[in-house]
């Protein structure tokens, strides 16, 4: 019989004891991953939102905490093309509607019709709307499915009826599934004449990162109420949610690991005042403090690293589940990278480790007259 | 093969003398029963032999070894002496044969080697055959024999089994005295027995009797 051996049938003797416990470091993991998962999509969402139409940089308003509510005027997304680096800028305002039972966040976007193709918006069936109109409109490719929608079907949004000329693609989920119709159009609607949410602006070819990097700071000290965003780390300067999110993901993490260390610390205590004449034996017959410590703390990073097998797969059954939320439909594109694996695997480690520091050392320094006493 | 020079023991801070100035030689090939009532100071005296405690003063040495200054007690228990005790203290939840190899874990030998001087033991002692089963499903006196072979499972010089006999019945006493004894002509162990029963005391070649924590 090997180490590894006597370790596992350790623990197949206590099966009960060994599941029940590897269950509940199941769901401390469970909980931590599914997090992990839905605050790594949404920040790709959101990444993904900040670079469309491969933009080299995205402006809102400074201070907000949802980067729906930003504003910025029109007369700014002006001024900003005036900058020598900048090659474009496209304003687009961005609301959201409840459009149905199945879709109540729906995202519409206004955008000038001339900026479509520069906005990354390839039409796939069907025609751009025309400038100038204010009841035609383009579905995402996603959004075509999810509505069941065809070109020259109708739909309303907002109690305003459209008319959909069009399917377009932009590449990144959120924009597949919204509708785009004509800047104008919407701002009339929504009665916000002249602002858009945000501008996405590209610089011209051959300018360097630093002096993109300049250029950022040029603008926001011209224009203290803007804010300008690269990637996805910046995001929480135009949008506390997601920073909320990942401080929750961060809490979430600590407060598995404290309580699936307790656990296990308590069912290897239990096991150690079940096993203390056990554990004297084995000193008495020449088994070092240290295999005896091994000993305990390999059962418990098996019973950790076995719970954290199963927790990732109850959060593979949790992330299919969120997905069929309504609500963040569209905004969750869940994938589990190698990140999320090394998360449960550390996380299990973690937990196993701390759970067995404490019964570990109890064991091993018992001296083996009073354990083999021990009734 | 076991010196004790002068060996003192007191419990509870003091107030307990259990072993007052023991001497006590057991020559290589010895069988040594160590007789006395109970609190006699016998079970202490093998305690401190087997180094699962210190002496206040005093000086034990096995093999040439210094008891009381070994630099690794584990390597000793492991290596040089093997140990019996009154519960037999198997572990219940691992059968017969790997109850055997559990103090072959810290040496070297391969888990083929331990398998095969596990079943060669179990063998030796009358139980070969049964080897898968576990400790509820034997005898007191069966799970006593596999408590021996568990004693020998490095090879040691000597044994010490405290109070081996105690719960067993006559015939498994008799049985487990006749066992020692080839073993001891076979192996060329070194045997110190505790126990009260003078009857199992008189198998040995030699009696010591303590009396109040003296050699008498």
């Amino acid at each position: 019989m090997s180490f590894l051996g006597l370790l596992v049938h350790n623990l197949w003797t206590r099966k009960v004891r060994t599941l029940l416990t590897g269950f509940a470091v199941a769901i401390g993991v469970m909980t931590v991953v599914t997090l992990g998962v839905v605050t790594s999509s949404l920040r790709e969402t959101a990444a993904s939102v900040i670079q469309t139409g491969e933009a080299d940089f995205t402006v809102g308003q400074t201070g907000v905490a949802d980067v729906l509510s930003s504003v910025v005027q029109q007369r700014q997304v002006e001024e900003l093309e005036q900058y020598p680096e900048v090659e474009s800028v496209v304003g687009a305002l961005v609301v959201v509607h409840p459009y149905d039972a199945d879709n109540p966040l729906f995202i519409n976007i206004g955008i000038a019709v001339d900026k479509l193709e520069e906005f990354g918006v390839r039409i796939v069936r069907g025609v751009a709307p025309e400038a100038g109109s204010d009841d035609q409109v383009i579905l995402g490719t996603s959004a075509a499915e999810n509505l069941g929608k065809r070109v020259g079907d109708r739909v309303v949004f907002d109690l305003v009826e459209y008319t959909v000329v069009g399917i377009f693609q932009v590449g990144q989920q959120a924009g597949d599934g919204a509708a785009i119709m004509p800047l104008a159009a919407l701002q009339g609607h929504e009665r916000t004449t002249g602002q858009v949410t945000l501008a996405f602006v590209k610089v011209k070819p051959g300018t360097t990162k630093a002096e993109i990097g300049a250029l950022r700071k040029r603008i926001e000290r011209d224009h203290p109420s803007l804010t300008t965003i690269a990637s996805p780390a910046e995001f929480g300067r135009v949008d506390r949610s997601l920073e909320l999110l990942s401080a929750a993901d961060r809490g979430a993490t600590i407060m598995a690991l404290v309580i699936g260390a307790i656990i296990v610390t308590n069912t290897m205590l239990l096991s150690f005042f079940e096993r203390t004449r056990e554990f004297g034996v084995m000193r008495a017959v020449g088994w070092s403090r240290r295999r005896v410590m091994s000993l305990v703390v390999l059962e418990a990073l098996v019973i950790s690293v076995l719970g954290a097998a199963l927790g990732v797969a109850l959060s593979f059954v949790a992330t299919i589940a969120l997905q069929e939320w309504s609500s963040i439909r569209g905004f969750l594109d869940p994938r589990y990278t190698a990140t999320i694996f090394w998360r449960a695997l550390y996380i299990a480690v973690g937990i196993g480790f701390l759970g067995a520091i404490y019964p570990s050392a109890r064991a091993a320094l018992l001296r083996p007259l009073d354990a083999l006493r021990h009734e | 093969m076991v010196d004790v020079v002068d060996v003192h023991k007191s419990f509870d801070g003091g107030k307990v003398q259990a072993l007052t100035g023991v001497d006590l030689q057991v020559e290589p090939g010895e069988f040594l029963a160590i007789t006395g009532s109970s609190g006699s100071g016998k079970s202490t005296l093998l305690h401190l032999i087997a180094a699962l405690d210190a002496p206040d003063r005093g000086r034990i040495a096995v093999d040439g070894m210094d008891v009381t200054r070994l630099p690794n007690a584990n390597r000793y228990r492991r290596e040089t002496i093997g140990l019996v005790f009154q519960l037999h203290d198997l572990l219940p939840h691992l059968d017969v044969q790997q109850n055997v190899e559990i103090p072959m874990f810290s040496t070297k030998r391969s888990l083929r080697e331990r398998r095969a001087a596990a079943l060669e033991l179990l063998g030796a002692v009358g139980l070969g055959g049964k080897e898968h089963r576990r400790p509820p499903e034997l005898s007191g006196g069966e799970r006593q024999r596999v408590a021996v072979a568990r004693a020998l499972a490095n090879d040691p010089r000597v044994l010490l089994a405290d109070e081996p006999t105690g719960s067993l019945d006559t015939e498994a006493v008799g049985q487990l005295l006749a066992l020692f004894e080839r073993l001891r002509a076979e192996r060329g162990l070194t045997i110190v027995l505790v126990t009260h029963d003078d009857t199992v005391a008189s198998f040995a070649d030699r009696k010591a009797r303590m009396v109040d924590g003296v050699v008498v």
